[in-house]
Order: structure tokens, then sequence, then C-alpha cells
């Protein structure tokens, strides 16, 4: 039945938008706390995923 | 696939319209932004209509109903696209009292369904109801699939990421 694997397959991509807008916010919120936290300015900023960390 | 773009169309459609039904005054607040000024009456008027476009792209088999959904997809966004030039534009009234900006995402979701809906109308493409006469268990689980991708469509339209793209 195409029909139901049409639904199945746009419910699948959209709960991937969805999903991937949740762990986007939830490195926004993280990062935010970090920047809130009085003790962050020992620590430095939080990297981004592409910035290169010092090591 | 495509019965499925106007399965789901059809039920975010429905809300909308119903949304529109109850709570008129953002859509007049959003028609106002683009210089049109529409009477809380006749944006209840349209609702109803756009109502009864979504209960007949689910309950009629045929390329008019999909093909008239699929028009009115690609009517919202752009409508919403004349929005987002405005700054003034806060909602665009679509859902009734609930907030939902005109943003880009916005655009694009509507002009994919759009275009889905289209395709559908074209290949002709069985209604929800048919679908459900035709085999009952696998019609009932289309239903409950499509409710499913309609309520993300919901999520993903809330989603103000890309709001200022």
């Amino acid at each position: 039945m195409d029909a139901l694997i049409g639904a199945f397959v746009l419910a699948v991509a959209l709960l991937v938008v969805v999903v991937i807008d949740l762990l986007r916010s939830h490195g926004r919120l993280l990062r935010t706390l970090h920047e809130l936290d009085p003790a962050s300015e020992e620590r430095g900023p939080v990297p981004r995923r592409d910035e290169p960390t010092e090591s | 696939m495509a019965a499925a773009f106007v399965s789901v169309a059809a039920l975010v459609m429905l809300v909308a319209g119903l949304a529109k039904v109850i709570e008129p005054d953002p859509a007049r607040d959003a028609l106002g932004v683009l210089g049109v000024s529409a009477p809380a009456l006749l944006v209840q008027i349209a609702a109803g209509v756009e109502v009864l476009v979504a209960l007949a792209a689910l309950l009629l088999s045929g390329p008019i109903p999909a093909l008239v959904v699929g028009a009115s997809y690609l009517a919202f966004a752009g409508f919403v696209a004349l929005l987002r030039r405005d700054p003034d534009a806060g909602s665009c009234g679509c859902f009734g009292a609930a907030e939902e900006p005109p943003s880009l995402r916005h655009v694009v979701v509507n002009v994919v369904i759009g275009l889905g809906c289209l395709a559908a109308g074209a290949s002709g493409a069985l209604s929800t109801l048919s679908l459900l006469r035709e085999n009952w268990a696998r019609g009932a689980l289309f239903v409950v699939l499509s409710v499913a991708a309609a309520w993300l469509v919901g999520l993903v339209l809330r989603s103000t990421r890309w709001s200022s793209g």
C-alpha cells in the first residue's frame, strides 16, 4: 500500500526535522546557561562543534 | 506518498480553518498588515470554506479536492511570503489565537505541501475515506500516521529558527 508507506515516510521526515530543532535549541540553551554561569569566565566560552579545541 | 500529502494537508487545513472560525482576529490583523481590511465575519466565512475544502479532500477521491488544497497551500505560501516583507507582522493568523510568526520555514513547508497535493491531484490519489473503505486496518493505520504527521507539521511551523532568515 503506497499511501501507508508515504504517510510513514512523511511522518518520519517531519520527526527528524523536529528532533534536529530540539537538539539545536538544547545546544543554544546549554551555551546560554554557560554564559550566565559566573564560573564560566574562568573556563572560557563553550567551543562550537566546528571550532578547533585547544588541547 | 501522494495520498499522504493530501491527508496531512487537509488535517492541518481543518485545524487551521476551525481555529480561524473560533478566533478570526489574528488573521484579520495579518490581512490588515497587507492593507486588506476585512470584517471578522468575512474571515470566519473564508475559514469555513477552508474547513469544507479540507473535509472534501479527506472524504472525496478525484483530482479536484487535492488540486484545490494544493492551490490553497501555494496561496498561503504567497501570503506568508508577503507578510514576511513587513516588519509589523507578528503572526500570520493561520492558526487563530496561536501565535505563528511568518517565517521562511512556514513558506517552505506550505510550498512543499502544496506541490505534493498538486502531484496527488495529477496522479489521482485516493482520499482518506477511500483508503479506509479499501482496507479498514491499513486505512486506520494511515489515519494514525497522517494525524501524527499533521501534528508534527504544527511543531515544525512553531519553530522560529528561520524567522529571521
